[in-house]
């Protein structure tokens, strides 16, 4: 009955596969299909060589009663139709169906690899009621399996253990499923597809292994009355199945390495002896240690026993806790201390340096209102005047801290999303009405700490149990396109303070200059206006004296006007040009070149004329 | 032997298990359950811990969360025309709970959030192009904070989406409805740039203009204070001068007793002056004191 077990374990984990959207109970599913497979083919072996037996026991009978064999004997292969059949079923029929089944494992190793890494992910909420079948499953599987093994060790019933074996392998698929979808459960939705893809090589193993049996088939050399393997069992399932056969294996192993019967040894009859219960100690200590909780510093966690918070408000802070064990005590732990970090906008690129005019981030603009021009006409409908707007690329870091746990986790289903959006909704609200050159310059530190204000206001509002600590406004300007016209305004107030300088700098000098001049001409009329003066004391003076010696030789050709007049004229001639014409009684009519004379060094200079 | 005791215990805590699992349930705090016996609600539990069933399929628990949901809707970022002719685009979240959860159950593919949310999305969306039409752009961006209107749009979307939520009976309660992000269509966009370029090649052109102007104001100071400071000193000088001059007259006043000697002496002088440079004597014998030459020579002759 191993194929009925096996086709409803099929069924049953199909619908659970569906209904989780397990990759790893899709992969089960698979592999207990193999199992029913092999287990159909047992049946209806089993049933042939009943068949045979009870031709074989008729045919005694028969021969018994009739008393004489030697009709029968020379006709033996025509009077044993059901040992006809059930060779015809091991030479054509059973190799047919392993050549079969080796397709089938390869290709459930091949194809599933790739597709299941695009399933839809594992369905959570449907995930305990889909753990308790498949536990419910697995132990009965287990247990069948177990029976259905022990039952093979007897005489004439080795036929049952390929459904066996893989009966226990679909037990031990249905606790890796479990074990997945708790993984999943727990915050590891990756081991769902990892587990899938485990059984995806135990089924490419499985192929590989039913191949070399094919192949090896056709060179075994066949005894007489030896029992030969089935074509379709598998040792690499049976060990699977059987964990407690791989001991068995090491143990041959090992004997026949050392050369003595380590499985006559004390510790290995301990170890097979102990090793359900040392299994059995295991799983105690593991659920056991889910009756501990260590709580890391800075992190605080929300204690929970049958879904409802210990305690007063089921927060416990760090250090080691009891708890009741999984599933009924949970606990989830959240970092309450640590300050957490979320980006409104884009977020920038790492650079050494960031200058507006070069892209380090996939810009998110927002909205800036400008100052409204009175000289633009309103709409003529509606009357109304719409505001020029800027735009502001904007990557702003919040920082925040969960301060009241309870109420982070139970008021809000996703607080940090909550928070996000809040934070987004703030930043445009300030935005929409805030003076852009105030933002970017004097005014940052002030809008950085009223949105943290604004911020902070709204996430008490909405009962978050968060403190916001901090809100950055350093990645803050002009969006690339327009960053290059915002610089040169640096430049142009350059050029501007540069011609101030400039201006005050002629100042300078012009005034320095119009001040030594003004002394100087002022001066210079001093310095005249004091010669003028002694000039004309002095002059008094010596006319005073001339007027004495003139009055002792008055008038024309006196000897005082003789004298003046010649010491003049020698005083004074020294470098004039003179002619002296010496002849007064000749008509002479002297002709004067008055032109300036040619520079000597001009005329010296000139190159000597050549003979040639 | 050793066996059988070994599997019955493992047999036997595998049983507690599951047995566990499939007659009991857990109700979160945050969670509300709605058990349902061969499919009709039987039972809607709301008090945290532990709770008793049977086991699968004959009754089903659905966890519903009863915490404030945040969604955002499928379309975030929606085109939208307003009243005054402007078009923007703007999204908005939206934060509900569970308020009736079997009216939730029924309406939701036993309780989907997801689904809840598809059918949410569709009002919310509605609400939203309904309510900001109604509206002008400065009632979203202005310089005056006063006039922003953001308050009242959300508070209006707010209404209108609990509105049309209680008439189809979702079993929700809508705790508020925000402003996400306003935004512009690309194209207004690359307008927006060429006004802030314009904007700012304005400020650059007034900054260079205020440079021109303080450099021409202060250079054009300069040269006017050092032109007065050159007058004053002219005045100063003339001043000066004339007082000098005043002075000498005074002085030459004794030149008035004997007029031909004064003019003597001016001329003498004035012949000083003119034989200073560059002057060519031509003298007859006749000038004093060449006759003595003359002389002489008529001596030789006669001699």
């Amino acid at each position: 009955m191993n194929w009925v077990v096996l086709l409803g374990a099929t069924l049953a984990l199909m619908l659970i596969a569906n209904y989780l959207s397990s990759s790893a109970a899709i992969m089960g599913t698979i592999l207990t299909g193999f199992g029913l497979l092999v287990a159909l083919l047992s049946y209806f072996h089993i049933g042939l060589i009943e068949r045979e037996q009870f031709e074989k026991m008729e045919l005694e009978e028969l021969s018994k009663s009739r008393g004489s064999e030697s009709l029968f004997v020379t006709a033996a292969a025509d009077t044993f139709p059901a040992k006809r059949s059930r060779e015809q079923f091991e030479r054509f029929f059973i190799p047919t169906c392993t050549a079969l089944l080796f397709l089938l494992q390869a290709a459930a190793a091949y194809f599933p690899w790739q597709r299941l890494a695009v399933m839809p992910p594992l369905i959570a909420d449907r995930a305990k009621l889909a753990m308790s079948l498949l536990g419910l499953m697995g132990l009965i599987l287990f247990l069948l399996g177990k029976y259905s093994s022990g039952l093979a060790r007897l005489k004439g019933l080795k036929l049952l253990r390929p459904g066996a074996a893989y009966m226990q392998l679909s037990a031990y698929a249905c606790l890796a499923v479990i074990g997945a979808t708790a993984a999943v459960l727990s915050g590891f939705p990756k081991v769902d597809l990892i587990i899938a893809r485990v059984l995806c090589c135990v089924s490419g193993l499985a192929a590989v292994e039913t191949l070399l049996a094919l192949v090896l088939e056709g060179y075994r050399v066949r005894v007489q009355g030896r029992e030969a393997r089935l074509l379709y069992e598998s040792r690499l399932v049976g060990l699977l199945g059987q964990p407690e056969a791989i001991i068995t294996t090491a143990a041959h192993a090992l004997d026949y390495q050392f050369g003595f019967k380590v499985s006559d040894t004390w510790f290995y009859r301990f170890l097979e002896k102990a090793l359900g219960w040392m299994l059995l100690v295991q799983l105690g200590v593991l659920v056991l240690s889910t009756c501990f909780v260590i709580i890391e510093p800075g992190d605080e966690a929300l204690l929970e026993c049958f879904g409802k918070p210990m305690g007063q408000n089921g927060v416990i802070g760090p250090g080691l806790h009891i708890k009741p064990p999984w599933p009924i005590g949970q606990t989830r732990i959240f970092p309450t201390e640590r300050i957490q970090t979320f980006l409104v906008g884009a977020e920038p690129e790492q650079s050494p340096t960031i200058a507006w005019t070069v892209i380090h981030t996939k810009e998110e603009n927002f909205l800036v209102s400008g100052e409204l021009n009175s000289q633009i006409p309103a709409n003529q409908q509606t009357g109304v005047r719409s505001p020029p707007v800027s735009l502001l690329s904007v990557s702003i870091p919040v920082h925040y801290q969960i301060t009241n746990l309870a109420t982070w986790a139970y008021i809000n289903e996703d607080p940090i999303t909550l928070l996000t959006n809040i934070a987004e909704r703030e930043v445009v609200l300030y935005l929409a009405s805030a003076n852009f050159d105030d933002l970017m310059s004097r005014g940052r530190g002030a809008a950085a700490e009223a949105l943290r204000r604004n911020i902070q206001k709204e996430a008490d509002a909405k009962d978050l149990g968060a403190r916001i600590t901090f809100v950055g406004l350093e990645d803050i300007h002009p969006p690339t396109k327009v960053a290059g016209v915002f610089e040169q305004v640096v430049g142009a107030s350059e050029t501007r303070e540069s011609k101030i300088l400039t201006a005050r700098a002629h100042a300078i000098s012009t005034n320095a200059w119009a001040a030594g001049e003004s002394f100087k001409r002022v001066t210079t009329a001093e310095a005249d206006q004091h010669g003028a003066i002694t000039n004309s004391a002095s002059r008094a003076l010596l006319f005073a004296n001339q007027q004495l010696a003139y009055s002792a030789a008055p008038g024309y050709k006196g000897v005082y006007e003789e004298q003046a007049r010649l010491e003049a004229m020698i005083d004074n001639s020294e470098d004039a040009r003179k002619y002296i014409l010496a002849t007064t009684n000749v008509p002479n009519i002297p002709i004067f070149n008055l032109e300036d004379k040619i520079r000597a060094d001009l005329i010296e200079r000139l190159p000597a004329p050549t003979g040639k | 032997m050793n066996r059988k005791p070994l599997t019955l215990a493992v047999a036997f805590v595998l049983l507690i298990i599951f047995g566990l699992m499939l007659f009991v349930y857990q109700v979160r705090l945050s969670e509300v359950a709605v058990v349902t016996l061969f499919g009709k609600i039987a039972q809607v539990n709301t008090n945290a811990g532990p709770g008793l069933r049977l086991p699968y399929p004959i009754e089903k628990v659905f966890k519903l969360d009863q915490r404030i949901q945040n969604f955002e809707g499928r379309d975030k970022f929606e085109e939208i025309k307003l009243h005054d002719q402007n078009i923007i685009f703007l999204s908005v979240y939206v934060g509900y709970r569970i308020s009736d959860p079997t009216n939730f159950f029924i309406k939701f593919l036993n309780g989907s959030i997801p689904v809840a949310e598809r059918a949410m999305d569709d009002i919310v969306r509605s609400s939203k192009l309904e309510v900001a039409g109604r509206h002008d752009f400065s009632d979203f961006i202005s310089s005056n904070p006063q006039q922003m209107k953001f308050a009242l749009i959300e508070s209006e979307i707010l209404g209108e989406v609990q509105r049309r939520v209680n008439e189809q009976h979702y079993g929700v309660e809508i705790k508020f409805v925000q402003i996400q992000k306003v935004g512009l269509p690309e194209s207004v966009t690359q307008n927006v740039f060429d006004r802030m370029t314009a904007e700012r090649q304005n400020y650059i052109s007034e900054i260079q203009s205020q440079g021109e102007l303080e450099s021409t104001r202060i250079k054009s100071s300069a040269d006017s204070t050092a032109a007065k400071m050159i007058y004053d000193a002219d005045a100063q000088a003339f001043t000066i001068r004339g007082e000098g001059e005043a002075q000498m007259m005074t002085n030459l006043q004794v030149l008035q007793q004997n007029p031909d000697l004064a003019t003597f002496n001016m001329q003498i002088s004035a012949m000083e002056q003119f034989l200073k440079k560059k002057t060519t004597l031509v003298l007859d014998m006749s000038t004093s004191p060449l006759q003595w030459l003359q002389m002489s020579e008529a001596g030789k002759t006669n001699k």
